[in-house]
């Protein structure tokens, strides 16, 4: 397991830009009460639906388990093989299967584009195309960053094109306020650790000197920000700005990326290229459990494709047509095209394959050694989603919630539910609780998303 | 000569533009006051914040970089939602990007004070203190950063910065040391990062821009970058405040090679060229991996030589040439050498300007056929402004093959086309459009059969009244050249990135007026790219921010 790493890191509110040599003075993260132990949420989504009976008579089940009930690996190997989430068997006693979450609203104009948006917000959704829907209101994400650690963002990352017809909109900070992914690894491991290793005295000269530099320009922002003539759209978007000038402060991270695969995130030379794709999946989830472990942020999401996921994955060695088009069973984004053979079970065998994909992130996470005992996935919930129900007709039913780790002992685990449509709204108020969120009074989140939604968590999850 | 063209298009509607109602004015408008009419400005940001690549041309610009320097690429990129990069009332700066900005003016201030050379471009030299050139460095560089002079509290709080830099830097020379840490805050000031604009002065109910904002607005759309030497000395004159001044800046901007690249991204943008990068046509005859870059940098070339021989829409819907690198000329059946793209002469028959370019083909083809729903729903998208709602979900795929030998063509009709649940906007409007280019094959090499079968690219479009009919993409490139709303809606394209801004019912007039004069007069490109950026839409700013805009009814 890993342990403390050998450097600390000199970091920014908003994140790491220098490295420096150990320095004991500064009190690494250590246990604290338990009512403190932070604790993490990652956000893996994967498009396109996945490849589950719809209706009697449809393609035949190939995702969930066959029983709902409690979940070993036994069960999940041997009993469910032939089922996508099979691929998650050596994890099951820390696993949750959630069946039966709906997309809250409907999506009038495109279901891709306006699906995404609510996944992590259960907000209502503009119509639209393309990247035009908004998501009106804020995301998992970004609650559990602003109300856990305030003044450090979400980690939000992607593994696609740099342009899409459908981008991310995975991760809002606001209302309309979409967040902007990250497609590098490389280019996201820099902005943690910074490159360079100066003496701490360097440290404090830089730290000092970009304090009396953001002295300055805050003092601009904020006289331009409190200028009458500007409109409120203006003023929210220097306001963004504004919060975002966070002053350095030496704070120990007690981590450090194996530098093995250091030099394999740096090799990556197109992280947006196809055929990388499933590597930069991995590494950037090799991020996240490292930025997890160093208390770097406490909440990360990582959309896997544009919208409507066009990766062309590899299967036995053979790189399949476009995802979405396998997904859809023809050659077509719509619905002329030539039929795709045995598209269902390539859509299963590509299910498998994101499946081992998040296997890979809670593999990370169990890597970890948590200050509080145990590995660090005991203090996450890991949450793996897809936007869509299903291939056709890209349904908004039964759209699949796996989440691994107790956060804590927050959550239960290894169990198989069916909660029967219930909205996602229910399960991000689950998952934010889990990790420490509360509502104005303290009390358990019950009302995250759109304030129409019977609000409620889901009972099965929620741990003593 | 462009005097000429902007008095004509003035003509074409004079003051029988719909006067100002309400609020916006419900489809377009101008003002009319004592014979002389204006067009209204839409609602625009008062801080439109600055690309990534006008970032990276400022940069190198204010420091005299010898390129660019390259920083911006590590940038986290904005989740845009339009056609183009530069709408800069949606471009925000949150943590990350900050981080990044921040950054990247610690290397930048850094990398020049290292540099005695570098240095020596930006700081005067022929003071005798080091505090007058201290108050001379910051004046000099603030102008060029705010893209306006500092004011004096601007001013005074950058010379305090200044005095912090031995501080900061103990091992530099400390006059050294202070313009490393200014350099360092005004490549992170707001007044660098967002182009702002607080004139509020209302004028003929119109509020105009100042000289120094009139400078800006012109330097970021024709050259994607912050004013020039001679650009700030016309503003700090008042010259841009002054019509025919105004225009001489404007045709001295446009001769220049970074107007021609700006003409070159609007069409790369507009064709999303970027999106090339993604096909792959393996088993193809012509097929070369390194294929998709030829493609990408195809539309650039050709691009350039209709801009440079004074052509406009027309040409580039109509032109039989294009050029091409030796992998490319084998997509059109010829022969190059080398990877110098080189021009080539097209048959006539076969090609014609942008549309029958092969990535623009390719990129909306399938691995293995054709696409025309995604060619039609492209260029009635893109060319047509045609509003296409989303396909519905839940459409049942297209049946199998029924034994019966077919082109695409036809079996694509038996699903969408008249008499089908798909008539109304596949029957009609995509796929007439996407038909006609069903000669080119997914790689875009021209083909005379689909499926053995003679291919048939006939159809007929309505674009305002009576149907128009065109037996193939060449045909269709003449008569799209031909049509007000293509030409309409080029303009509106043109009209959202030289303003950097969507568009909206208020530019409607301008936007016909330019749209009438190109399609009636063939408007040169400089010629359209002008009016638009000389127009009173341009030159001013409206009382109503954009917030209101969006709360109208």
């Amino acid at each position: 397991m890993k342990k403390i790493g050998r450097r600390g890191f000199l970091i920014g509110l908003g994140g790491a830009t220098v490295a420096l040599p150990f320095l004991p003075s500064l009190a690494p993260r250590v246990a604290r009460a338990a009512e403190d132990r932070p604790r993490f949420a990652a956000f893996v989504r994967a498009g396109n639906g996945i490849a589950q009976e719809w209706e009697a008579g449809s393609e035949p089940e190939r995702f969930w388990p066959r029983t709902p009930g409690p979940l070993t690996e036994a069960v999940l190997r041997d009993e469910n093989g032939d089922r996508a989430v099979s691929e998650l068997a050596r994890f099951a006693p820390r696993l949750n299967i959630v069946r039966g979450i709906d997309r809250p609203f409907s999506t009038p104009s495109c279901g891709h584009a306006e699906s995404i948006p609510q996944c992590l917000t259960g907000a209502r959704v503009t119509e639209g195309d393309g990247n035009n829907p908004q998501a009106l209101g804020q995301s998992a994400d970004w609650r559990i960053a602003q109300q856990l650690h305030p003044g450090k963002d979400p980690h939000t990352v992607m593994a696609g094109p740099g342009s899409a017809y459908i981008a991310e909109a995975l991760s809002w900070r606001g209302p309309s306020d979409r967040n902007p992914a990250e497609r590098s690894p490389a280019t996201a491991y820099m902005r943690f650790m910074g490159l360079e290793r100066m003496p701490p005295e360097v440290q404090q000269r830089i730290i000092a000197r970009q304090n009396s530099v953001n002295d300055l320009v805050r003092e601009q922002l904020d006289t331009l920000r409190n200028d009458r003539r500007l409109g409120s759209l203006d003023r929210r978007r220097l306001n963004t700005h504004f919060e975002a000038i966070r002053d350095m402060e030496l704070n120990l991270l007690s981590c450090e990326l194996d530098p093995g695969l250091v030099t394999d995130i740096m090799s990556v030379s197109d992280p947006e290229g196809n055929d990388v794709r499933p590597q930069v999946v991995r590494h950037h989830m090799s991020l996240i459990a490292f930025a997890f472990s160093c208390d770097a942020v406490r909440a990360a999401t990582l959309q896997i494709g544009e919208g409507n996921d066009q990766t062309q994955y590899e299967i036995d060695g053979v790189r399949q047509q476009r995802f979405h088009w396998i997904s859809h069973r023809i050659e077509s984004d719509g619905s002329d095209g030539t039929a795709i053979p045995n598209a269902d079970l390539i859509h299963h065998r590509i299910d498998r394959l994101q499946l081992q994909m998040f296997g890979h992130l809670l593999d990370q996470l169990m890597a970890y050694e948590s200050p509080y005992g145990g590995p660090l996935l005991d203090d996450c919930a890991a949450c793996w989603i897809n936007d869509l129900g299903n291939g056709p007709p890209h349904g908004g039913r039964r759209v699949p919630w796996l989440i691994a780790g107790n956060a804590a002992g927050c959550l239960r685990t290894g169990q198989y539910v069916d909660v029967d449509a219930q909205p996602v709204n229910k399960m991000l108020n689950t998952v934010l609780t889990a990790v420490g969120c509360t509502s104005g009074d303290g009390a358990p989140v019950e009302d995250f998303g759109d304030p129409g939604l019977e609000g409620g968590r889901i009972d099965a999850l929620v741990g003593a | 000569m462009r005097c000429l063209f902007l008095f004509s298009i003035l003509a074409l509607v004079g003051c029988e533009g719909e006067v100002r109602g309400g609020p916006l004015g419900p489809s377009g408008s101008v003002q009319c006051e004592g014979g002389r009419c204006r067009d209204v400005p839409a609602p625009a940001s008062r801080v439109p914040r600055l690309s990534h690549r006008q970032w990276e041309n400022a940069t190198q610009q204010i420091l005299q970089l010898p390129a660019p320097s390259g920083l911006s690429a590590a940038f986290l990129d904005d989740a845009t939602t339009g056609v183009f990069d530069n709408n800069g009332a949606e471009l925000s700066v949150g943590g990350v990007l900050w981080g990044d900005y921040q950054r990247a003016a610690e290397a930048l201030a850094t990398q020049v004070t290292d540099d005695p050379a570098a240095l020596a471009r930006i700081v005067p030299d022929d003071l005798p203190t080091d505090s007058e050139r201290a108050r001379a460095f910051i004046r000099h560089i603030g102008l060029r950063a705010h893209r306006r002079p500092l004011t004096t509290e601007q001013e005074d709080a950058y010379l305090v910065l200044f005095t912090t830099g031995p501080t900061h830097e103990p091992d530099l020379e400390p006059f050294v040391a202070g313009v490393r840490v200014v350099l360092m805050a005004m490549l992170q000031s707001p007044h660098f990062l967002y182009r702002v604009e607080l004139s509020d002065e209302l004028s003929g109910g119109r509020i105009p821009l100042d000289d120094y904002e009139i400078a800006s607005r012109l330097s970021f759309a024709l050259w994607n970058t912050m004013p020039d030497e001679e650009l700030l000395d016309a503003a700090a004159s008042g010259e841009l405040s002054e019509p025919e001044r105004l225009d001489e800046q404007v045709d001295r901007m446009l001769l220049d090679d970074r107007a021609t690249e700006m003409v070159v991204r609007f069409h790369d943008q507009l064709l999303d060229t970027r999106s090339y990068a993604d096909i792959d046509r393996t088993g193809f005859d012509a097929w070369d991996p390194e294929l998709p870059a030829s493609m990408m940098a195809e539309p650039g070339h050709f691009v350039r030589a209709v801009f440079g021989e004074g052509g406009g829409l027309r040409a580039l819907l109509t032109s039989p040439y294009t050029y091409a690198d030796e992998r490319l000329a084998r997509v059109y059946g010829q022969t190059v050498s080398g990877d110098a793209f080189v021009r080539i002469d097209l048959d006539p028959s076969q090609r014609a300007g942008l549309l029958t370019q092969s990535g623009f083909l390719a990129r909306n083809a399938v691995a293995t056929a054709t696409d025309p729903i995604h060619r039609g729903v492209f260029i009635n998208h893109r060319f047509i402004c045609a509003q296409l709602p989303a396909p519905p979900n839940d459409i049942p795929p297209i049946p199998p093959p029924d034994g019966v030998r077919r082109t695409l063509r036809d079996r694509i009709d038996r699903h969408t086309g008249p008499g089908t649940c798909g008539a109304r906007c596949h029957g009609t409007m995509i796929n007439p459009i996407g038909f006609a280019y069903e000669h080119y094959d997914p790689l875009g090499v021209w083909r005379a059969e689909d499926n053995e079968l003679p291919v048939d690219a006939s159809a007929q479009y309505a674009f305002e009244d009576d149907p128009i009919a065109y037996d193939n993409a060449v045909q269709l490139a003449g008569v799209l050249a031909q049509q007000t709303v293509v030409h309409n809606c080029y303009s509106r394209h043109w009209l959202s990135y030289l303003y950097g801004r969507r568009t909206t019912g208020a530019d409607d007039i301008l936007v016909r007026r330019i749209g009438a004069s190109s399609q009636e007069e063939d408007l040169d490109l400089r010629s359209l790219i002008a009016a638009l950026v000389t127009s009173d839409a341009f030159l001013a700013r409206t009382d109503i921010e954009l917030e209101d805009l969006m709360e109208a009814p």
